[in-house]
C-alpha cells in the first residue's frame, strides 16, 4: 500500500499490461484470487491485497458482434466483444480476434494486447493453439 | 413507519419531442399529476427527480432545483436521484421513504430525460457509461451489447430463441397502440423483429428500446391523509432494492439478475404476498430479454419458460399475466430517468381503473421492475387498489 494509504489497483494493472502483461490481485488473508483486481477482497473483505501475475489462458462464456458502437470504435464496427473465464473462474470482457464463423462456447483462448490502446483497453482474445 | 398512498399521476407523450427542456417537460407532467390528485402547488413539501444524464444530453446539471423553480416553488427542497435506467423507480422509492418516515407528507416524485437532441452513437456512448468505464467501456461494450451477450447465455442454456424475444417486442407494439402517450403506434410482426437491422448480435433493432424523451410524475401521501384529496388512491405495499457488481463478468449467472431475484423476493416477503397474488406487471424490457429475464428472476416462471411464455401469449394484455400493457420500455418509449416513474404510474392506473382503452378489468395487486445498468441497480414496487 502506498504512503497515501489509497490502493492504487487499477493503476497497478494498467501499468502491467501495458507491458502486456496480465495482472489479478491476491488477498493477504486468506488468499483469494481476484481478476480484474479490486481493492477489497470479495471473499473475507480484507483489504490487504497485492498484485500478482495472472495466466492469460480461459474459455469464451459468451459474446456479442456490436454492429452499433460508441464514438471511439465507431470505425471498428462490426467487432466481437466476450467474456471469457480464466482458468482461476475469474473473468473477463475483452475485444475477440477470432472470426465470427469459429466462435464456439467453451472455445478455449488466450489473452493478448492492443499495441495501439493503452491500459485496460488493450485486452483482447485470441484463439489458444494446443500447448499455449 | 406510516402507510403510504399514490394519489395522482401524470406523463408528457413520449417520442422525440423537439426543443423542449426536460425541466419543461417534468413541470408538464408535475402540474398533470398535481391536477389528478387534487393536490395545490402550494401542498408539495419536497421533490425528488429521476435524472440520468442532464448534463450530457442538455447541458444542464443540478436538475433538482429546476423543478420546483419552474412550478413557483422555489423554496421546496428538491433532490435529483442517479442510478442509470433505475433513477426514476429509486426517485419514487425514496419520495415513498421520506413519506412513511414521517419527514414529509405531500411528495412530488418525478422522472424525465431528453435524449434527442444527441446522434445515436453519442447516446449509445452516455448511456453505456453506466457500465464499468475502465474493465467494459474501454473494451468496447455497449448497453445492447451487454444484453447481447446474456441473450445468448440464455439461448445456450435454456433454448430461448430469436422468435420467443421477438414475441416479446410484438406483444409490447400491439400494447402500445392503446397508449395515446407512446412512442410508437406500430404494429410489428415476428419476422420484422428477426429481420431488421443488427444491433448487437443476436439482437436486432426491433429488440431494443429507443431514444425518448418525456416526463412522468405520481403525487405520494400518507395512506392516512388519502381522503384529503379528490386523487384516487393506491396503497404501496412494499418496496426494495438491490445492487450487484458494476461489470457483467464479474456475476456467475450470465442467464438473469440476482439483484432482481433479491428486490422481488424482498418486496413480495414485506407485502406478505406471493407471485401468483400479483394481477398485473410493469418489467423492465429495455430489450426483450430482459423482459423474459425479469419475469424468470421474479419468480412468475420458472428459468427457460419466460421465452415461450412470451411466444404463447401468457404476457399479452388478454393473457394470464398481463406484462407491459402500457406498451413497455419497448413500444411506449425510454426516457431513462422517467421510465421507472411512468410503471409505477400506470400500474396506479391500471388498479384504480382509469387507464382508458388499455384497462385490464379486475386488477388489485400490481407490480413493477425497474433496471439499472447491466442490472446493477434494481428496484422493484407493488401497488395495491385502494378502498
Ligand atoms: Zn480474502
Amino acid at each position: 500500500m502506498t504512503e497515501d494509504r489509497i490502493n492504487r489497483v487499477i493503476e497497478k494493472y494498467e501499468e502491467e499490461i501495458n507491458n502486456n502483461k496480465l495482472t489479478g490481485v491476491k488477498c493477504q488473508s486468506c488468499g483469494h484470487v481476484m481478476v480484474p483486481p479490486r481493492p477489497v477482497c470479495r471473499q473475507c473483505r480484507s483489504p490487504d491485497v497485492e498484485i500478482v501475475p495472472i495466466d492469460g489462458r480461459g474459455k469464451l462464456l459468451t459474446w456479442t458482434i456490436i454492429h452499433v458502437g460508441p464514438p471511439s470504435y465507431e470505425n471498428q464496427v462490426p467487432y466481437t466483444v466476450g467474456i471469457v473465464e480464466l482458468e482461476n473462474g475469474e473473468r473477463l470482457t475483452g475485444i475477440v480476434d477470432i472470426p465470427a464463423t469459429e466462435l464456439t462456447y467453451d472455445l478455449p483462448v488466450v489473452a493478448d494486447f492492443d499495441a495501439e490502446r493503452e491500459g485496460a483497453a488493450r485486452l483482447r482474445w485470441k484463439k489458444a493453439v494446443s500447448g499455449q | 413507519m406510516r402507510d403510504v398512498a399514490i394519489i395522482g399521476t401524470g406523463m408528457t407523450k413520449f417520442g422525440s419531442l423537439g426543443r423542449v427542456t426536460s425541466r419543461e417537460l417534468v413541470t408538464s407532467a408535475a402540474l398533470e399529476a398535481m391536477e389528478d390528485a387534487g393536490v395545490a402547488s402550494s401542498d408539495i413539501d419536497a421533490v425528488y427527480i429521476g435524472q440520468l444524464s442532464g448534463d450530457i444530453f442538455e447541458h444542464q446539471m443540478h436538475a433538482a432545483p429546476g423543478i420546483p423553480d419552474y412550478l413557483g416553488l422555489p423554496n421546496v427542497p428538491s433532490t435529483r436521484v442517479e442510478a442509470a435506467c433505475a433513477s426514476g423507480g429509486l426517485s419514487v422509492m425514496h419520495a415513498i421513504m421520506a413519506v412513511a418516515g414521517g419527514f414529509y407528507d405531500t411528495v412530488l416524485a418525478a422522472g424525465a430525460e431528453k435524449m434527442t437532441n444527441l446522434p445515436t452513437t453519442h447516446v449509445t456512448e452516455a448511456l453505456s457509461m453506466c457500465a464499468d468505464d475502465v474493465f467494459e467501456v474501454s473494451l468496447g461494450v455497449t448497453f445492447p451489447g451487454a444484453f447481447a451477450m446474456m441473450a445468448r447465455a440464455h439461448e445456450k442454456e435454456y433454448g430461448t430463441t430469436a422468435e420467443m424475444r421477438a414475441a416479446v417486442a410484438v406483444k409490447n407494439h400491439d400494447h402500445a397502440l392503446l397508449n395515446p402517450k407512446a412512442q410508437f403506434h406500430k404494429k410489428i410482426t415476428i419476422e420484422k423483429v428477426v429481420n431488421s437491422l443488427m444491433i448487437a448480435d443476436p439482437l436486432t433493432l426491433y429488440d431494443c428500446s429507443p431514444i425518448t424523451d418525456g416526463a412522468a410524475a405520481v403525487i405520494v401521501v400518507p395512506w392516512e391523509d388519502r381522503k384529503k384529496y379528490d386523487g384516487i388512491a393506491v396503497k404501496v405495499r412494499s418496496f426494495a432494492q438491490a445492487s450487484d457488481t458494476m461489470s457483467l463478468h464479474d456475476r456467475k449467472d450470465l442467464t438473469g439478475f440476482t439483484t432482481t431475484k433479491i428486490a422481488a423476493q424482498k418486496a413480495f416477503e414485506r407485502a406478505g404476498l406471493e407471485p401468483k397474488d400479483i394481477d398485473i406487471l410493469e418489467v423492465h424490457d429495455c430489450f426483450t430479454i430482459a423482459e423474459i429475464m425479469a419475469l424468470e428472476d421474479m419468480g412468475f416462471y420458472k428459468k427457460g419458460e419466460g421465452g415461450r411464455a412470451a411466444l404463447d401469449g401468457e404476457t399479452r394484455r388478454d393473457g394470464s399475466l398481463p406484462v407491459n400493457v402500457s406498451g413497455g420500455l419497448k413500444a411506449k418509449g425510454h426516457p431513462i430517468g422517467a421510465t421507472g416513474v411512468a410503471q409505477i404510474a400506470e400500474i396506479t392506473n391500471q388498479l384504480r381503473g382509469t387507464a382508458g382503452r388499455r384497462q385490464v378489468p379486475d386488477v388489485e395487486i400490481g407490480m413493477t421492475q425497474n433496471l439499472g445498468g447491466s442490472g446493477s441497480t434494481i428496484v422493484c414496487h407493488i401497488l395495491e387498489r385502494g378502498d
